[in-house]
Parts: C-alpha cells; structure tokens; sequence
C-alpha cells in the first residue's frame, strides 16, 4: 500500500524527468 | 516588460510575437510532453499553439493573463494531439525481470514505469489536470481558472487520476518475486 506522500513524492519525481528545450526547429516553423 | 511585449504583438508586431514564443517555448513543451508522453506530439501541439496564439492574440483582452491563456492554448492543443495519437491504452504488461530482492533503486524504477503506463491510459482531460497540479504546482481552484472547467470538475478528474496511477503502483507490488514464489512452490 501507498501512502499519499509516497505516491506524491513518486509523482512528482516522475514528472520532473522529460524534455524542458524546445529546439529551434519547432519554434522557427511556429514563426513562420 | 512582457506586458509591453504582449502589447505590441497584440497590435501586429512580429517580433515582438517572436521574443514572446522564445520566451515561453520551453516551458510549453516541458508540460506538453508531459501531458503526452511523446516528444513529437508534444511538439507538434506547441507549434499548433503558438501559431494559434498569434492569430488568437488581437482576441486576448488582459494581456497580464497572456502565459496564462497561452497555457490553455497549450491544453486544447494537447487534446487534439492526443486524439490523434491515439496510443495510451495497452494491455502488454512486462513482467519483472529476475531480481532476488527488489532494491529501493529497482522499486524506483519499477514504479516510474507504472506511473508511466497507468497515465497513458488516462484520457487527456484527466493527465492535463494532474499535471497542472502536481508538475505546475497550482492549487485546485488555479487549475480550474485556467483550464476554464468547473473546481468540481477538476477535483473529479484529480481523483480518478490518482487513483489510477496508485492502483497501476499496486497492482506492480502484488506482482510476486522469485522468492516468493520459491516460498509457495
């Protein structure tokens, strides 16, 4: 069984992994 | 200085759009990726919203709310990406590799592969909400300003978010181990 701060302690570690940059190349056809 | 910025892009000024998107780029695609769990949808739904913004932005009547609005921009393009994509619901499930004890490094990564599969079967209505609470870090009653859904509705979609994802975790720590099973034979 999880607790509540386990499972929020799991969460928010989860989601603090991934891409943070937009590369140029999306933001330049964006402008375009 | 935003302001400013908004304002002038508001009245037709590329660049001034242009330093406005650099700005927020980033930070748009770290909570569509998180929202989609796919770099490429996650990008494809950025550009949707900054080309969207730009021709949306005459609309934006408060330009201190511009991130703000930008963000639900950003979400409806989300939903759409996410219909397209189509990909949260699996039934392949792996199974642990031989592992005598779980180590808490295991467990870790155990259970971000869980959170990882039990949040790609959620609808997207229910991820944007968990993400803007728990990544984003707004209080309920923020969320359902800027999501513009009732804080009912947003309570709602929290609840079932997690307890999806808990019962994902759990169901992976009911799975047995090797030494439990040895134990039963």
């Amino acid at each position: 069984m999880t607790t509540n701060s386990d499972f929020d302690r799991h969460a928010s570690a989860w989601l603090a992994d991934g891409p943070t940059e937009l590369s140029d190349r999306v933001l330049d056809a964006a402008l375009r | 200085m935003q302001v400013a910025l908004v304002e002038r892009a508001r009245a037709g000024d590329e660049e001034a759009f242009a330093s406005l998107a650099r700005a927020a780029g980033d930070r748009l695609l770290a909570i569509a990726y998180r929202i989609l769990r796919d770099l490429g949808l996650a990008e494809d739904a950025v550009q949707q919203t900054l080309v969207l913004a730009w021709r949306e932005l005459p609309s934006l009547r408060d330009v201190d709310r511009f991130d703000a609005w930008l963000r639900r921009l950003l979400v409806h393009a989300c939903y759409r990406e996410a219909r397209r994509g189509r990909q949260w619901a699996t039934n392949v499930r792996a199974l642990p590799i031989d592992q005598p004890e779980r180590s808490d490094e295991y467990n870790a990564v155990v259970d971000r592969d869980q959170l990882d599969r039990g949040f790609r079967r959620l609808p997207p209505e229910q991820r944007a909400v968990f993400v803007f609470h728990h990544y984003l870090g707004l209080t309920l009653i923020e969320v359902a300003a800027e999501l513009g859904v009732p804080l009912g509705t947003v309570k709602s979609r929290l609840h079932y978010a997690t307890n999806t994802l808990r019962a994902a975790i759990e169901a992976d720590l009911r799975l047995p181990t090797d030494s439990s099973r040895e134990h039963s034979a």
